[in-house]
């Protein structure tokens, strides 16, 4: 058996669990709605919720900066073992960037615009999908490894 | 000349990696006494700490704190035992053991968050099982660390 491809194969098939806590988090603290997401971050005194500071939010983005840049490196550089075509490059590069938007977001939201949660969402939603079919495609491709050389 | 270069690079790595190692047994240690610390190592206290305990006035844990720890620790271990069987991949250790090892590391990493999930929802005998496979990942960490420590000292690598 391929140690790699076998290691490879289980680390992708666990952290989709991390994946799916992720989403499952931000569904919890946020939800879908665009104005749930700025209440939270700009706060609202009807419903006495206060604004967060700026080092509330550094508290949280740095990191989570550091945490998705190195999962997504990690989870992406398996690509360099497979065939990479154009789609696998741009999938890698907007996953990045969807991911860096989804921190900024918080920044924006509570210094420029509520409009910006639109964003939060939106960049959230595609890089947990972007990170999604990654993984499947790096999964696939090191179960057809497996299974090729077990034949 | 290139000789002596190459072999002074590979000194240093050695060094680094050496170094990598003993931090990681400083982590193992500092991740059980936290784990002790915050009542979530033993059985009993894994179920307290989740569920509480009205007669000691220690209320459930909410969800979405449960969801953000499980959410951290599953980052944390995936990344560390990726890096710790990278490594052990270059030792001269057999190929099986090699596969149980990664299999049994994985297995644990998943295990525990979702014992974490079955005490909540499902039923406190979840506790074991979290108890067994956190003990279990941090055995697995210790041997794995060890030998590679032991691999890279005496030379014993690819």
């Amino acid at each position: 058996m391929n140690l790699v491809a076998f290691t490879v194969f289980l680390f992708i098939f666990s952290i989709i669990f991390q994946l799916f806590t992720g989403i499952w988090l931000f569904f919890e603290k946020y939800s879908l709605n665009p104005e749930h997401v700025a209440e939270l971050i700009r706060g609202n005194e009807e419903k006495f919720l206060n604004p967060k500071s700026v080092l509330g939010i550094l508290e949280i983005q740095v990191p989570h900066l550091i945490a998705i840049s190195l999962t997504t490196f990690v989870i992406l550089h398996f690509f360099y073992f497979t065939k990479i075509n154009l789609f696998r490059v741009l999938l890698s590069v907007v996953v990045f960037l969807a991911g860096i938007l989804d921190i900024l977001s918080n920044f924006l939201i509570l210094k420029i615009s509520p409009i910006f949660s639109y964003l939060k969402i939106f960049s959230f939603l595609i890089f947990e999908t972007g990170l999604f079919i990654a993984m499947v495609l790096i999964g696939l491709s090191s179960y057809s490894h497996l299974r090729k050389q077990s034949h | 000349m290139r000789f002596f270069v190459q072999h002074k690079k590979s000194q240093f790595i050695n060094l680094l990696v050496v170094l990598f190692f003993f931090s990681f047994y400083l982590f193992l240690f500092f991740s059980v006494w936290l784990k002790i610390e915050s009542n979530q190592f033993f059985p009993s206290d894994l179920v307290v700490d989740i569920k509480g305990n009205p007669e000691e006035f220690i209320e459930p844990k909410e969800l979405v704190s449960l969801i953000e720890q499980i959410h951290m620790e599953l980052f944390l271990n995936l990344l560390a035992f990726l890096s710790l069987v990278g490594i052990m991949f270059r030792t001269l250790i057999s190929h099986s053991l090699k596969i149980l090892i990664v299999f049994f590391g994985f297995l644990a990493i998943v295990l525990y968050p979702l014992s974490i999930l079955g005490i909540k929802f499902l039923s406190v005998y979840f506790g074991y099982i979290g108890f067994i496979s956190y003990a279990f990942l941090l055995f697995l960490y210790f041997v794995v660390n060890s030998v590679n420590l032991i691999s890279f000292l005496t030379g014993k690598i690819r």
